[in-house]
Protein backbone atom coordinates (compact mmCIF):
# COMPACT_ATOMS: atom_id res chain seq x y z
CA UNK A 1 0.00 0.00 0.00
CA UNK A 2 1.17 3.17 -0.90
CA UNK A 3 2.08 5.99 1.85
CA UNK A 4 0.10 8.65 0.03
CA UNK A 5 -2.09 8.16 -3.43
CA UNK A 6 -4.35 10.36 -5.26
CA UNK A 7 -7.03 8.78 -7.60
CA UNK A 8 -8.20 10.77 -10.77
CA UNK A 9 -7.44 14.39 -8.61
CA UNK A 10 -9.12 17.10 -10.66
CA UNK A 11 -8.84 20.92 -9.25
CA UNK A 12 -10.54 23.83 -11.65
CA UNK A 13 -10.21 27.72 -11.26
CA UNK A 14 -13.19 28.82 -13.72
CA UNK A 15 -12.40 27.47 -16.98
CA UNK A 16 -8.70 26.37 -16.00
CA UNK A 17 -8.21 22.74 -15.01
CA UNK A 18 -5.32 23.57 -13.02
CA UNK A 19 -5.32 19.41 -11.77
CA UNK A 20 -6.43 16.96 -14.38
CA UNK A 21 -7.28 13.31 -13.28
CA UNK A 22 -3.72 13.15 -11.78
CA UNK A 23 -3.31 9.65 -9.95
CA UNK A 24 -0.17 9.50 -8.62
CA UNK A 25 1.61 6.54 -5.79
CA UNK A 26 3.82 7.25 -2.89
CA UNK A 27 5.72 4.64 -1.78
CA UNK A 28 6.93 4.58 2.27
CA UNK A 29 10.79 5.75 2.55
CA UNK A 30 10.98 7.22 -1.38
CA UNK A 31 11.40 10.72 -2.45
CA UNK A 32 9.52 11.78 -5.40
CA UNK A 33 9.89 14.56 -7.00
CA UNK A 34 7.26 16.07 -8.60
CA UNK A 35 8.48 18.80 -11.65
CA UNK A 36 7.17 20.48 -14.70
CA UNK A 37 7.05 23.48 -16.95
CA UNK A 38 5.84 26.59 -14.76
CA UNK A 39 2.10 26.68 -14.35
CA UNK A 40 2.20 23.13 -15.28
CA UNK A 41 -0.10 22.69 -11.38
CA UNK A 42 2.36 21.48 -9.06
CA UNK A 43 1.42 23.89 -6.30
CA UNK A 44 -1.85 23.21 -7.11
CA UNK A 45 -1.37 19.54 -6.53
CA UNK A 46 0.57 20.08 -3.20
CA UNK A 47 -2.51 22.71 -2.27
CA UNK A 48 -5.23 19.86 -3.11
CA UNK A 49 -3.62 17.21 -1.04
CA UNK A 50 -2.92 18.97 1.74
CA UNK A 51 -6.06 20.32 1.97
CA UNK A 52 -5.98 23.83 1.25
CA UNK A 53 -8.14 23.28 -1.87
CA UNK A 54 -10.94 20.88 -2.33
CA UNK A 55 -10.61 18.72 -5.14
CA UNK A 56 -13.37 18.72 -7.44
CA UNK A 57 -13.03 14.88 -8.52
CA UNK A 58 -10.81 12.12 -7.15
CA UNK A 59 -9.65 10.81 -4.11
CA UNK A 60 -6.58 11.33 -1.93
CA UNK A 61 -5.81 8.24 0.38
CA UNK A 62 -3.07 9.02 3.17
CA UNK A 63 -1.88 5.62 4.88
CA UNK A 64 -5.00 3.88 3.46
CA UNK A 65 -7.20 6.37 4.66
CA UNK A 66 -9.06 8.81 2.52
CA UNK A 67 -8.44 12.73 3.36
CA UNK A 68 -9.89 14.79 0.55
CA UNK A 69 -12.33 17.10 1.85
CA UNK A 70 -10.31 17.94 5.41
CA UNK A 71 -9.00 20.94 6.72
CA UNK A 72 -5.34 21.29 6.29
CA UNK A 73 -5.00 21.08 9.88
CA UNK A 74 -6.86 18.02 10.04
CA UNK A 75 -4.06 16.59 7.45
CA UNK A 76 -0.91 18.22 9.24
CA UNK A 77 -1.92 16.29 12.23
CA UNK A 78 -2.47 13.04 10.44
CA UNK A 79 0.95 13.34 9.69
CA UNK A 80 1.95 15.29 6.37
CA UNK A 81 4.34 18.08 7.22
CA UNK A 82 4.75 20.95 4.40
CA UNK A 83 6.86 24.10 3.54
CA UNK A 84 5.63 26.84 0.95
CA UNK A 85 6.96 27.89 -1.91
CA UNK A 86 7.22 31.52 -0.63
CA UNK A 87 8.36 30.79 2.39
CA UNK A 88 5.61 31.71 5.13
CA UNK A 89 7.80 31.48 9.09
CA UNK A 90 5.82 33.33 11.68
CA UNK A 91 7.83 36.34 10.86
CA UNK A 92 7.41 37.92 14.19
CA UNK A 93 8.17 34.81 16.46
CA UNK A 94 11.30 33.57 17.23
CA UNK A 95 13.37 31.02 15.88
CA UNK A 96 12.33 28.53 18.47
CA UNK A 97 9.11 29.54 19.07
CA UNK A 98 8.06 28.67 15.39
CA UNK A 99 8.94 25.32 16.15
CA UNK A 100 7.13 25.24 19.46
CA UNK A 101 4.09 26.45 18.20
CA UNK A 102 4.09 23.54 15.55
CA UNK A 103 5.29 21.19 18.56
CA UNK A 104 2.30 22.23 20.71
CA UNK A 105 -0.04 21.38 18.43
CA UNK A 106 -0.41 17.89 19.95
CA UNK A 107 -1.38 19.54 23.38
CA UNK A 108 -4.20 21.21 21.72
CA UNK A 109 -6.21 18.28 22.25
CA UNK A 110 -7.34 18.45 25.56
CA UNK A 111 -8.28 21.81 27.59
CA UNK A 112 -5.86 20.96 30.42
CA UNK A 113 -3.13 20.72 28.40
CA UNK A 114 -4.07 23.59 26.02
CA UNK A 115 -3.02 26.01 29.42
CA UNK A 116 0.59 24.34 29.90
CA UNK A 117 3.63 26.36 29.73
CA UNK A 118 4.87 26.33 26.24
CA UNK A 119 7.97 27.37 27.91
CA UNK A 120 8.91 24.19 29.24
CA UNK A 121 12.16 22.69 29.49
CA UNK A 122 11.19 19.52 26.91
CA UNK A 123 9.70 21.41 24.33
CA UNK A 124 12.63 23.86 24.71
CA UNK A 125 14.75 20.82 24.46
CA UNK A 126 12.55 19.36 21.42
CA UNK A 127 12.76 22.48 19.58
CA UNK A 128 16.81 23.24 20.08
CA UNK A 129 17.23 19.31 18.85
CA UNK A 130 15.02 19.86 15.66
CA UNK A 131 16.89 23.34 14.74
CA UNK A 132 20.19 21.57 15.51
CA UNK A 133 19.11 19.36 12.85
CA UNK A 134 18.92 22.23 10.14
CA UNK A 135 22.02 23.86 11.35
CA UNK A 136 19.37 26.83 12.81
CA UNK A 137 20.18 26.05 16.71
CA UNK A 138 22.44 28.98 17.07
CA UNK A 139 20.11 31.33 15.78
CA UNK A 140 17.01 29.76 18.60
CA UNK A 141 16.36 33.66 19.74
CA UNK A 142 16.20 35.56 16.58
CA UNK A 143 13.04 36.80 15.06
CA UNK A 144 12.07 34.67 12.09
CA UNK A 145 11.46 37.66 9.69
CA UNK A 146 15.10 38.69 9.93
CA UNK A 147 16.60 35.05 8.56
CA UNK A 148 17.90 35.16 5.35
CA UNK A 149 15.55 33.10 2.58
CA UNK A 150 17.81 30.22 2.65
CA UNK A 151 17.45 29.84 6.44
CA UNK A 152 14.07 30.59 6.54
CA UNK A 153 13.21 27.57 4.15
CA UNK A 154 15.03 25.42 6.73
CA UNK A 155 13.38 26.69 9.51
CA UNK A 156 9.90 26.10 8.00
CA UNK A 157 10.89 22.42 7.49
CA UNK A 158 12.12 22.05 11.25
CA UNK A 159 8.89 23.59 11.81
CA UNK A 160 7.21 20.62 9.86
CA UNK A 161 9.66 18.09 11.52
CA UNK A 162 8.18 19.62 15.06
CA UNK A 163 5.28 17.64 13.78
CA UNK A 164 6.54 13.96 13.79
CA UNK A 165 5.33 13.39 9.99
CA UNK A 166 5.64 10.50 8.14
CA UNK A 167 5.32 12.89 5.13
CA UNK A 168 7.60 15.72 4.37
CA UNK A 169 6.01 17.90 1.14
CA UNK A 170 8.52 21.00 0.13
CA UNK A 171 7.13 23.03 -2.33
CA UNK A 172 10.89 24.38 -3.98
CA UNK A 173 12.66 23.77 -1.32
CA UNK A 174 15.89 25.49 -3.31
CA UNK A 175 14.04 28.28 -5.03
CA UNK A 176 16.28 31.27 -4.79
CA UNK A 177 18.52 30.07 -2.15
CA UNK A 178 22.93 29.86 -3.42
CA UNK A 179 24.38 26.67 -4.75
CA UNK A 180 25.99 26.03 -1.43
CA UNK A 181 22.67 25.98 0.54
CA UNK A 182 21.02 23.88 -2.02
CA UNK A 183 23.94 21.01 -1.49
CA UNK A 184 23.29 21.81 2.55
CA UNK A 185 19.41 21.27 1.63
CA UNK A 186 20.12 18.08 0.06
CA UNK A 187 21.80 16.38 2.62
CA UNK A 188 19.19 17.54 4.92
CA UNK A 189 16.42 15.76 2.75
CA UNK A 190 18.84 12.53 2.76
CA UNK A 191 18.99 12.73 6.39
CA UNK A 192 15.76 12.35 6.89
CA UNK A 193 15.03 9.99 4.62
CA UNK A 194 17.05 7.75 6.70
CA UNK A 195 15.42 8.79 9.76
CA UNK A 196 11.86 7.08 7.92
CA UNK A 197 10.48 10.17 6.68
CA UNK A 198 8.90 10.25 3.24
CA UNK A 199 9.59 12.93 0.94
CA UNK A 200 7.86 14.47 -1.81
CA UNK A 201 8.95 17.96 -3.17
CA UNK A 202 8.08 20.17 -6.22
CA UNK A 203 11.69 21.26 -8.19
CA UNK A 204 13.04 23.12 -10.64
CA UNK A 205 16.88 22.69 -10.49
CA UNK A 206 17.28 20.02 -12.47
CA UNK A 207 20.54 19.20 -10.82
CA UNK A 208 18.88 18.71 -7.67
CA UNK A 209 15.50 16.80 -8.46
CA UNK A 210 18.58 14.27 -10.65
CA UNK A 211 21.08 13.80 -8.05
CA UNK A 212 18.64 13.62 -5.09
CA UNK A 213 15.24 11.90 -6.25
CA UNK A 214 14.30 8.07 -6.59
CA UNK A 215 11.59 8.58 -9.01
CA UNK A 216 9.95 11.92 -11.21
CA UNK A 217 6.41 12.45 -11.88
CA UNK A 218 6.15 15.15 -14.97
CA UNK A 219 3.10 17.38 -14.61
CA UNK A 220 2.69 20.02 -17.49
CA UNK A 221 -1.12 21.61 -18.19
CA UNK A 222 -2.29 19.94 -15.15
CA UNK A 223 -1.80 16.17 -16.40
CA UNK A 224 0.92 13.43 -16.03
CA UNK A 225 2.96 12.96 -18.73
CA UNK A 226 5.76 10.79 -17.41
CA UNK A 227 6.99 9.37 -14.42
CA UNK A 228 9.75 7.12 -14.15
CA UNK A 229 13.61 6.70 -13.07
CA UNK A 230 15.27 10.38 -13.36
CA UNK A 231 18.02 9.12 -16.02
CA UNK A 232 15.08 7.71 -17.93
CA UNK A 233 12.73 11.04 -17.75
CA UNK A 234 15.60 13.32 -19.42
CA UNK A 235 15.19 11.36 -22.83
CA UNK A 236 11.69 10.83 -22.43
CA UNK A 237 10.10 12.78 -25.87
CA UNK A 238 6.66 14.31 -23.90
CA UNK A 239 9.12 15.57 -21.09
CA UNK A 240 11.32 17.07 -24.08
CA UNK A 241 8.13 18.26 -25.97
CA UNK A 242 6.91 19.90 -22.70
CA UNK A 243 9.61 21.47 -22.12
CA UNK A 244 11.18 22.51 -25.21
CA UNK A 245 8.77 22.22 -27.73
CA UNK A 246 7.86 20.12 -30.52
CA UNK A 247 10.83 19.15 -32.91
CA UNK A 248 9.81 21.16 -36.72
CA UNK A 249 9.90 18.39 -39.46
CA UNK A 250 13.18 19.95 -41.55
CA UNK A 251 12.61 20.95 -44.68
CA UNK B 1 -7.38 59.59 55.43
CA UNK B 2 -9.69 60.09 52.95
CA UNK B 3 -8.87 60.11 49.37
CA UNK B 4 -11.40 62.43 47.62
CA UNK B 5 -14.12 60.92 45.86
CA UNK B 6 -12.65 62.52 42.34
CA UNK B 7 -9.86 60.12 42.67
CA UNK B 8 -11.68 57.45 43.91
CA UNK B 9 -14.17 57.44 40.77
CA UNK B 10 -10.85 58.16 38.64
CA UNK B 11 -9.17 55.00 39.30
CA UNK B 12 -11.92 53.15 38.71
CA UNK B 13 -12.55 54.49 35.10
CA UNK B 14 -9.17 54.04 34.81
CA UNK B 15 -9.42 49.67 35.77
CA UNK B 16 -12.01 49.24 34.01
CA UNK B 17 -10.27 50.50 30.50
CA UNK B 18 -7.40 48.38 31.65
CA UNK B 19 -9.39 45.68 31.38
CA UNK B 20 -10.93 46.82 28.41
CA UNK B 21 -7.58 47.24 26.93
CA UNK B 22 -6.20 43.71 27.68
CA UNK B 23 -9.23 41.93 26.89
CA UNK B 24 -9.68 43.31 23.32
CA UNK B 25 -5.66 42.84 23.32
CA UNK B 26 -6.17 39.25 23.35
CA UNK B 27 -8.51 39.25 20.77
CA UNK B 28 -6.40 41.74 18.78
CA UNK B 29 -3.22 41.50 19.80
CA UNK B 30 -2.29 38.07 20.76
CA UNK B 31 -5.19 36.21 17.87
CA UNK B 32 -4.03 39.15 15.63
CA UNK B 33 -8.12 39.37 14.75
CA UNK B 34 -8.95 43.00 14.23
CA UNK B 35 -12.22 44.28 16.34
CA UNK B 36 -13.62 47.53 16.40
CA UNK B 37 -16.53 47.15 18.11
CA UNK B 38 -15.27 45.68 21.40
CA UNK B 39 -17.60 48.33 23.45
CA UNK B 40 -20.69 46.60 22.06
CA UNK B 41 -19.59 43.50 24.19
CA UNK B 42 -18.82 46.02 27.29
CA UNK B 43 -22.23 47.33 26.38
CA UNK B 44 -23.75 43.36 26.36
CA UNK B 45 -22.03 43.51 29.57
CA UNK B 46 -23.44 46.28 31.32
CA UNK B 47 -26.67 45.91 30.21
CA UNK B 48 -26.92 42.04 31.54
CA UNK B 49 -25.59 43.37 34.36
CA UNK B 50 -28.25 46.08 34.79
CA UNK B 51 -31.49 43.96 33.62
CA UNK B 52 -30.26 41.84 35.75
CA UNK B 53 -30.11 43.40 39.24
CA UNK B 54 -32.77 45.78 38.58
CA UNK B 55 -35.67 43.60 37.12
CA UNK B 56 -34.60 40.15 38.59
CA UNK B 57 -33.12 41.10 41.63
CA UNK B 58 -29.92 38.61 40.79
CA UNK B 59 -27.20 39.65 43.22
CA UNK B 60 -24.36 41.34 41.93
CA UNK B 61 -21.82 38.58 41.81
CA UNK B 62 -24.25 35.78 39.79
CA UNK B 63 -25.22 39.12 37.71
CA UNK B 64 -21.33 39.91 36.68
CA UNK B 65 -20.93 36.60 35.89
CA UNK B 66 -23.88 36.31 33.59
CA UNK B 67 -22.49 39.26 31.98
CA UNK B 68 -19.47 37.81 31.27
CA UNK B 69 -20.95 34.46 30.15
CA UNK B 70 -23.88 36.72 27.50
CA UNK B 71 -21.21 39.06 26.47
CA UNK B 72 -18.78 35.50 25.75
CA UNK B 73 -21.63 33.81 23.66
CA UNK B 74 -22.12 36.62 21.57
CA UNK B 75 -18.64 37.20 20.94
CA UNK B 76 -18.68 33.46 19.88
CA UNK B 77 -21.13 34.51 17.22
CA UNK B 78 -18.86 37.05 16.39
CA UNK B 79 -16.05 34.90 16.10
CA UNK B 80 -18.00 32.59 13.94
CA UNK B 81 -18.82 34.70 11.53
CA UNK B 82 -15.19 35.81 11.65
CA UNK B 83 -14.58 32.53 9.66
CA UNK B 84 -16.49 33.59 6.82
CA UNK B 85 -14.56 37.10 6.57
CA UNK B 86 -11.34 38.41 5.32
CA UNK B 87 -9.50 40.71 7.61
CA UNK B 88 -10.57 44.52 6.71
CA UNK B 89 -14.19 43.16 5.94
CA UNK B 90 -14.31 41.53 10.01
CA UNK B 91 -12.76 45.27 10.91
CA UNK B 92 -16.11 46.59 9.18
CA UNK B 93 -18.36 43.99 10.32
CA UNK B 94 -17.50 44.75 14.21
CA UNK B 95 -17.78 48.70 13.45
CA UNK B 96 -21.34 47.33 12.32
CA UNK B 97 -21.83 45.23 15.63
CA UNK B 98 -21.10 47.94 17.37
CA UNK B 99 -23.86 49.98 15.82
CA UNK B 100 -26.42 47.37 15.72
CA UNK B 101 -26.40 46.56 19.35
CA UNK B 102 -26.44 50.55 20.03
CA UNK B 103 -29.56 50.45 18.19
CA UNK B 104 -30.82 47.74 20.02
CA UNK B 105 -29.96 49.21 23.20
CA UNK B 106 -31.79 52.74 21.64
CA UNK B 107 -34.66 51.35 20.15
CA UNK B 108 -36.48 48.17 22.29
CA UNK B 109 -38.73 49.07 25.11
CA UNK B 110 -36.79 45.88 27.09
CA UNK B 111 -33.50 48.36 27.14
CA UNK B 112 -35.34 51.09 28.65
CA UNK B 113 -34.72 53.24 25.12
CA UNK B 114 -32.67 56.77 25.22
CA UNK B 115 -33.85 56.76 28.90
CA UNK B 116 -31.17 53.67 29.65
CA UNK B 117 -31.51 52.09 32.64
CA UNK B 118 -31.11 53.41 36.16
CA UNK B 119 -31.32 52.67 39.99
CA UNK B 120 -28.00 50.02 39.37
CA UNK B 121 -27.17 48.84 42.65
CA UNK B 122 -23.68 48.34 44.23
CA UNK B 123 -22.45 44.98 45.45
CA UNK B 124 -22.89 43.92 48.62
CA UNK B 125 -20.65 41.39 50.35
CA UNK B 126 -21.85 39.67 53.90
CA UNK B 127 -24.91 41.18 53.74
CA UNK B 128 -23.24 45.15 53.96
CA UNK B 129 -23.32 47.66 50.50
CA UNK B 130 -19.57 48.60 49.55
CA UNK B 131 -19.14 51.85 49.13
CA UNK B 132 -17.25 53.44 46.38
CA UNK B 133 -13.83 52.91 47.81
CA UNK B 134 -15.20 49.15 48.34
CA UNK B 135 -15.63 49.28 44.84
CA UNK B 136 -12.48 50.75 43.72
CA UNK B 137 -10.93 47.32 45.38
CA UNK B 138 -12.84 44.98 43.74
CA UNK B 139 -11.97 46.80 40.64
CA UNK B 140 -8.24 46.66 41.30
CA UNK B 141 -8.72 42.52 41.71
CA UNK B 142 -10.92 42.15 38.78
CA UNK B 143 -7.61 44.15 36.84
CA UNK B 144 -5.21 41.71 38.42
CA UNK B 145 -7.64 38.48 37.24
CA UNK B 146 -7.58 39.92 33.65
CA UNK B 147 -4.15 40.57 34.04
CA UNK B 148 -3.44 37.22 35.68
CA UNK B 149 -5.51 35.62 32.82
CA UNK B 150 -3.50 37.61 30.07
CA UNK B 151 -0.18 35.95 31.31
CA UNK B 152 -1.62 32.39 31.31
CA UNK B 153 -2.45 33.02 28.00
CA UNK B 154 0.83 34.58 26.80
CA UNK B 155 2.15 31.83 28.53
CA UNK B 156 0.90 29.21 27.04
CA UNK B 157 0.59 26.56 24.20
CA UNK B 158 -3.20 28.18 24.00
CA UNK B 159 -1.59 31.76 23.20
CA UNK B 160 1.73 30.39 21.28
CA UNK B 161 -1.76 29.12 18.90
CA UNK B 162 -2.94 32.91 19.02
CA UNK B 163 0.14 33.92 17.93
CA UNK B 164 0.72 31.63 14.96
CA UNK B 165 -2.69 32.60 13.90
CA UNK B 166 -1.72 36.00 13.96
CA UNK B 167 1.30 35.80 12.18
CA UNK B 168 0.31 33.32 9.31
CA UNK B 169 -3.46 31.94 9.39
CA UNK B 170 -2.15 29.40 6.12
CA UNK B 171 1.30 28.55 7.79
CA UNK B 172 -0.73 28.08 11.29
CA UNK B 173 -3.38 25.47 9.53
CA UNK B 174 0.02 23.55 7.95
CA UNK B 175 1.40 22.63 10.95
CA UNK B 176 -1.64 21.45 12.60
CA UNK B 177 -3.15 24.43 14.26
CA UNK B 178 -7.27 24.63 13.80
CA UNK B 179 -7.12 28.15 13.22
CA UNK B 180 -11.30 28.19 12.93
CA UNK B 181 -11.42 26.78 16.54
CA UNK B 182 -8.85 29.51 18.11
CA UNK B 183 -10.37 32.42 16.33
CA UNK B 184 -13.24 31.34 18.38
CA UNK B 185 -11.82 31.17 21.61
CA UNK B 186 -9.83 34.28 21.41
CA UNK B 187 -13.10 35.93 20.21
CA UNK B 188 -15.11 34.49 23.35
CA UNK B 189 -12.49 34.94 26.11
CA UNK B 190 -11.43 38.86 24.96
CA UNK B 191 -15.56 39.37 24.67
CA UNK B 192 -16.62 37.88 28.29
CA UNK B 193 -14.25 39.92 30.09
CA UNK B 194 -15.41 43.47 28.05
CA UNK B 195 -18.75 41.76 29.56
CA UNK B 196 -17.38 41.59 32.80
CA UNK B 197 -15.94 44.87 32.53
CA UNK B 198 -19.58 45.83 32.04
CA UNK B 199 -21.06 44.64 34.91
CA UNK B 200 -18.91 46.88 37.07
CA UNK B 201 -19.24 49.59 34.93
CA UNK B 202 -22.99 49.30 35.38
CA UNK B 203 -22.87 48.80 39.04
CA UNK B 204 -20.52 52.30 39.44
CA UNK B 205 -22.26 54.22 37.37
CA UNK B 206 -25.74 53.02 38.88
CA UNK B 207 -27.22 54.37 35.65
CA UNK B 208 -26.07 53.16 31.96
CA UNK B 209 -27.98 54.76 28.56
CA UNK B 210 -26.55 53.58 25.10
CA UNK B 211 -24.34 56.49 24.46
CA UNK B 212 -21.72 54.69 26.74
CA UNK B 213 -21.46 52.23 24.64
CA UNK B 214 -20.88 53.99 21.00
CA UNK B 215 -18.32 53.24 18.42
CA UNK B 216 -16.37 55.92 19.48
CA UNK B 217 -15.84 54.36 22.80
CA UNK B 218 -14.45 50.97 20.61
CA UNK B 219 -11.66 53.41 19.11
CA UNK B 220 -10.95 54.47 22.25
CA UNK B 221 -9.72 50.77 23.51
CA UNK B 222 -8.31 50.05 20.68
CA UNK B 223 -6.50 53.26 21.24
CA UNK B 224 -5.06 52.73 24.37
CA UNK B 225 -3.82 48.87 23.24
CA UNK B 226 -2.16 50.19 20.07
CA UNK B 227 -0.10 52.52 21.68
CA UNK B 228 0.62 51.04 24.23
CA UNK B 229 1.19 48.45 22.79
CA UNK B 230 -0.23 45.16 21.37
CA UNK B 231 0.43 41.28 22.09
CA UNK B 232 1.74 42.46 25.06
CA UNK B 233 0.46 42.68 28.46
CA UNK B 234 2.61 45.79 29.53
CA UNK B 235 1.13 47.64 26.65
CA UNK B 236 -2.79 48.22 27.28
CA UNK B 237 -1.90 48.15 30.62
CA UNK B 238 0.16 51.73 30.75
CA UNK B 239 -2.15 52.65 27.11
CA UNK B 240 -5.00 52.67 29.05
CA UNK B 241 -4.13 54.69 31.76
CA UNK B 242 -2.23 57.21 29.92
CA UNK B 243 -5.42 57.87 27.66
CA UNK B 244 -7.70 57.57 30.31
CA UNK B 245 -5.50 60.27 32.74
CA UNK B 246 -4.65 62.55 29.99
CA UNK B 247 -8.09 63.77 29.15
CA UNK B 248 -8.79 64.79 33.00
CA UNK B 249 -5.28 67.02 32.46
CA UNK B 250 -6.32 68.24 29.51
CA UNK B 251 -10.06 69.30 29.82
CA UNK B 252 -10.21 71.22 26.28
CA UNK B 253 -9.00 67.56 24.38
CA UNK B 254 -12.32 66.11 25.19
CA UNK B 255 -14.71 67.91 22.47
CA UNK B 256 -12.08 66.79 20.39
CA UNK B 257 -11.32 62.95 21.52
CA UNK B 258 -12.39 61.26 18.78
CA UNK B 259 -10.39 63.83 16.26
CA UNK B 260 -7.32 63.19 18.62
CA UNK B 261 -7.63 59.64 19.15
CA UNK B 262 -7.74 58.98 15.34
CA UNK B 263 -4.78 61.39 14.88
CA UNK B 264 -2.76 59.16 17.66
CA UNK B 265 -3.56 55.84 15.88
CA UNK B 266 -2.57 56.91 12.76
CA UNK B 267 0.95 58.60 13.87
CA UNK B 268 1.31 55.33 16.21
CA UNK B 269 1.01 53.64 13.21
CA UNK B 270 3.35 55.22 11.32
CA UNK B 271 6.22 56.07 13.34
CA UNK B 272 5.88 52.76 16.76
CA UNK B 273 3.71 49.95 15.12
CA UNK B 274 4.71 48.03 18.11
CA UNK B 275 3.14 50.76 20.31
CA UNK B 276 5.23 52.62 23.12
CA UNK B 277 5.82 49.32 25.26
CA UNK B 278 5.78 46.47 22.14
CA UNK B 279 8.79 44.58 20.94
CA UNK B 280 11.38 46.52 19.23
CA UNK B 281 9.91 50.07 20.15
CA UNK B 282 11.70 53.42 20.86
CA UNK B 283 11.62 52.96 24.60
CA UNK B 284 12.02 48.77 25.08
CA UNK B 285 15.06 49.83 23.15
CA UNK B 286 16.33 52.70 25.11
CA UNK B 287 15.62 50.75 28.45
CA UNK B 288 17.28 47.78 27.32
CA UNK B 289 20.44 49.80 26.34
CA UNK B 290 20.18 51.66 29.90
CA UNK B 291 19.94 48.61 31.56
CA UNK B 292 22.62 46.68 29.21
CA UNK B 293 20.81 43.69 28.18
CA UNK B 294 18.73 43.11 24.68
CA UNK B 295 15.15 40.63 24.52
CA UNK B 296 16.78 38.96 21.40
CA UNK B 297 20.07 37.78 19.70
CA UNK B 298 21.53 40.25 17.77
CA UNK B 299 21.76 39.62 14.22
CA UNK B 300 25.12 37.25 12.85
Amino acid sequence: MPLLETRGLCKSFGGLKAVNNVSIAVEEGEILGIIGPNGAGKTTLFNTICGVYRPDAGQVMFAGQPIHGLRPNRIARLGIGRTFQASRPFRGLSVEDNVRAAYGVRFHKSWRTLWGAHRADAARRRAMELLEQVGLAHLAGMEAGQLSLGLQRRLEIARALALEPRLLMLDEPAAGISHEEGLQLMDLVRRLRQQGVTVVLIEHNMQMVMNLCDRLVVLSYGEVIAEGKPADIGRHPAVIEAYLGKEVAHA
Amino acid sequence: MVIPAYYITLAIITGIYIILALSLNIITGFAGQPNMGHAAFFGIGAYTHAILTTRFDVSFWLAALAAAVVAGAVGALLGLISLRVREDFLAITTIGINFVVVSVFLYHPFFGQAFGIGGIPMPSLFGRVLDKGGLLVLVLLAVLLVVWISRRVEGSWFGLALESLREDEQAAEAVGVDTRRFKVMAFTLGTSLAGLAGALYASFMSFISPGDFAFSLSITILCMAVVGGLGTIRGPVVGAIILSLAPEMFRFVLDYRLLVYGGLLVVMMRLQPAGLLGRGSFLVRLGQRLLGRRETAPVP
